[in-house]
């Protein structure tokens, strides 16, 4: 059954300076379904960064709702995935999972166990007492993706996750990400500018223009999703609706 | 051409200066006997005579008014640099057998007498005549080795003094009349206690007197004449005091009458010297140094 | 000046024994200016009111010059090793002080955001993240610390009128000893430069973690 994930109703945020007041929302109504995998498209200076700190909590909005409907009363957890910056740079990759293990649970005991198993399937155990500053760029973010889902999360936020990688990485990023996602399943929100990868992941696209404008469209592309004449087609609706 | 003159508003037997400065008489000397020359004189008011010392082995100033025993560093250092030369020309204000110093204590203190002082912490500023005065005070009573002496600078001294820090400070005019005026302190010895002169003087960079010895003379001149100033006219001169020096009135008014001002260079006078030179050479402060060669014998 | 009044002087008890006395006031002043800077710079980085009120106070305090703290010290305590320690923590800590606050302001905000994110309690956003992530500029402020500390000596020193590399300093120049004030300074040089030095060696391995040249 699809039940109605996170709702927000009627969002207003105003970006407040000395001399300026930039409208960033209004009156903004969007409905992200649970267990789908929505991607947010706009350009820079949209606001999709601010709505996902939003949603995850950490930031303030002047005015609305936001209504997580399907928790059923057990703790509602979400985790993010920023652009870069993910892993604190003076823990070792060990530390760094060991950190998230337990910030979620305090008391967890046999934390050792699960980090070596989550080393093994990020392909990077002989790097467990590297400092992040001796990773590159895409073993970063691998390490960050997959640490965003450790904890089991209800709902994974991503902010541009993959637009520092290059063009390889960034395919072997979206390939993992979809495998995790069919293995565990739960509702993803990443935000992006790039068309295709929006195509690529996506269920849902939600649009948001920057003069406040928004439209949802459904991605109704069958997987796997390669490049013919039915994805160039949606690829021009897309483009054309997001310029 | 700039003449360059030190002296200091904090030690009253200096004050000779003051007045030479308020009225011009050294200026007005110059105007009369080099009238198409442009002298200009700069007064330099500094805080201690180790300061008016540094300066003048730099070169920056070529007449010094300090105490007794900057004097005696200023030409062992004469002695024993080799680009240094100076030569003591007169004396300002005297202390006959110490006078014009004391031992001060808090008003409040417990110290009654000087025997009090066993034990107890005295500040005096290193390398001076209050110094002298109090080694030798302490040796005469046999307390040298039961007291704690400590050197900070007056300004400090006078608030830990102020603030019961310190037990005793010994120091010279116009310090103790003025702490004493302000209810800080009460004399508890007076620097007569020390039978030694407590003498005040000029001293002038030799190259610059042997190049300007008719200037040099006007100077001396100019010193006769604020001494005579200063006997004739006490509260004239206390009011020059107070208004070169911010100390107050009653302070200067003290001064002007209980400090010998007499410019000329005695037999005693070199005595007085020549014992303080030997306690500096004793306290492995200076070697010994023939002293004749540094001081001007004044002619009248 | 003389070759030999140098040696005999460098390898004096007078000497020795005055930069002893300099250590323990600079040692014992920086590590309580250091726990003070710390303490106060994450207050007023975590309090708006706090910071709103305090700030402003310490920034009017800053420039004073330790000539001017002096009279305050001696008003303050009743010993005078107490005043003397006021003035070597004064040395270091407004520098520290200063140094560590802006950078707790400058903390990037994607470590802030992991701190929110994993719902940690002040006490641990402030141990687990803040003061990790201003590692590199403590050391910063430490090396500013030591160094203020140490050139407060002299002011600091006068106070006691007896003991001290400072006071040594100071009194040579009084007694026109030029070579001795000459190794008096000497000293406090490279005193000085072995302080920054040693903290700039432990902060060299730190830098690399952080990724700062």
């Amino acid at each position: 059954m699809l039940g109605k994930g996170l709702e927000i109703h009627n969002l207003n945020k105003k970006y407040k300076s000395n001399k300026t007041q930039k409208l960033i929302f209004n009156n903004l109504n969007i409905e992200f379904e649970s267990n789908k995998i929505h991607c947010i498209l706009g350009k820079s200076g949209c606001g999709k960064s601010t709505l996902l700190r939003i949603i995850a909590g950490i930031e303030k909005y002047d005015d609305g709702n936001i209504i997580f409907n399907d928790t059923k009363g057990e703790k509602l957890f979400i985790s993010m995935v920023l652009q870069d910056n993910n892993l604190l740079p003076w823990l070792t990759v060990y530390n760094n999972i060991k950190f998230v293990l337990k910030s979620v649970n305090k008391n967890i005991k046999n934390y050792n166990q699960t980090i070596m198993d989550f080393l093994k399937k990020v392909d990077l155990t002989e790097y467990k007492d590297y400092y992040p500053y001796q990773l590159s760029v895409g073993m970063k973010q691998r390490i960050s993706l997959l640490k965003a889902l450790i904890n089991n999360p209800n709902y994974v936020l991503l902010d541009e996750p993959f637009s520092a990688l290059d063009y390889i990485t960034r395919e072997e990023m979206h390939d993992l990400f979809l495998k995790e996602y069919n293995n565990k399943k739960f509702t993803s929100i990443i935000s992006t500018h790039s068309i295709d990868e929006a195509i690529k992941l996506s269920d849902y696209i939600h649009i948001i223009g920057k003069d406040g404008k928004y439209k949802k469209i459904k991605n109704t592309l069958k997987k796997p999703r390669d490049k013919d004449s039915d994805y160039i087609t949606f690829f021009e609706y897309i483009k054309s609706e997001y310029m | 051409m700039e003449i360059h003159i030190g002296y200091q508003s904090v030690t009253s037997q200096t004050w000779g200066a003051l007045v030479i400065k308020n009225q011009k008489i050294f200026e007005n000397k110059l105007k009369e006997y080099y009238p198409n020359k442009n002298i200009k004189v700069v007064w330099h008011d500094e805080i201690s005579g180790a300061v008016i010392n540094t300066a003048m082995i730099s070169k920056k100033i070529h007449i010094g008014f300090m105490g007794d025993m900057p004097l005696l560093l200023n030409t062992y250092k004469a002695n024993t640099l080799n680009n240094y030369e100076s030569i003591i020309l007169a004396f300002d204000g005297k202390g006959k057998e110490g006078k014009n110093q004391s031992i001060i204590v808090p008003l409040k203190s417990e110290i009654k007498s000087i025997y009090d002082l066993k034990g107890k912490r005295i500040s005096t500023p290193i390398g001076s005549s209050a110094h002298f005065m109090l080694m030798k005070i302490l040796k005469k009573y046999k307390l040298y080795n039961d007291v704690e002496i400590v050197h900070q600078d007056v300004p400090i001294a006078s608030q830990l003094l102020s603030q019961n820090k310190i037990d005793a400070f010994a120091i010279w005019e116009p310090y103790s009349k003025y702490l004493e005026e302000n209810k800080i302190s009460k004399v508890l010895v007076d620097g007569t206690e020390s039978n030694s002169d407590y003498l005040a003087g000029i001293v002038v960079e030799r190259k610059w007197y042997d190049n300007n010895k008719n200037i040099s003379e006007l100077f001396i001149n100019s010193l006769k004449e604020a001494h005579i100033f200063i006997k004739n006219n006490p509260k004239k001169a206390a009011e020059i005091f107070s208004k070169e020096s911010d100390f107050d009135y009653n302070t200067s008014i003290y001064v002007a009458k209980n400090i010998s001002w007499d410019c000329s260079i005695n037999k005693e006078d070199i005595e007085t010297l020549i014992e303080k030179q030997k306690f500096l050479i004793e306290v492995n402060q200076i070697k010994n140094f023939d002293l004749n060669k540094y001081i001007l014998y004044a002619k009248d | 000046m003389s070759i030999n009044i140098l040696i005999d002087e460098i390898l004096s008890i007078e000497l020795f024994s005055n930069i002893i006395v300099s250590l323990k006031n600079v040692c014992l002043g920086f590590i309580i200016a250091f726990f003070l800077a710390m303490l106060i710079a994450i207050l007023l980085n975590e309090s708006k009111l706090l910071n709103y009120i305090f700030y402003p106070i310490l920034e009017l305090l800053r420039p004073i010059p330790n000539a001017g703290w002096v009279p305050i010290a001696i008003i303050m305590f009743n010993a005078l090793q107490e005043s003397i320690l006021f003035i070597t923590f004064i040395g270091a800590f407004f520098p520290m002080f200063i140094n560590i606050y802006r950078a707790l302001d400058n903390i990037p905000n994607n470590y802030l955001i992991i701190g929110k994110l994993y719902k940690l309690n002040t006490i641990d956003k402030i141990f687990k993240i803040k003061i990790p992530a201003i590692i590199p500029h403590i050391y910063t402020a430490m090396m500013v610390g030591v160094s203020g500390s140490w050139l407060s000596l002299i002011m600091a020193e006068m106070i006691s009128g007896k003991s001290g590399l400072g006071y040594y300093t100071w009194k040579n120049y009084t007694l026109l000893n030029y070579e001795k004030l000459f190794i008096g300074v000497i000293f406090m040089g490279i005193i000085g430069a072995l302080f920054s030095g040693v903290i700039s060696f432990f902060s060299r391995k730190v830098k690399k973690i952080y990724s700062l040249r």
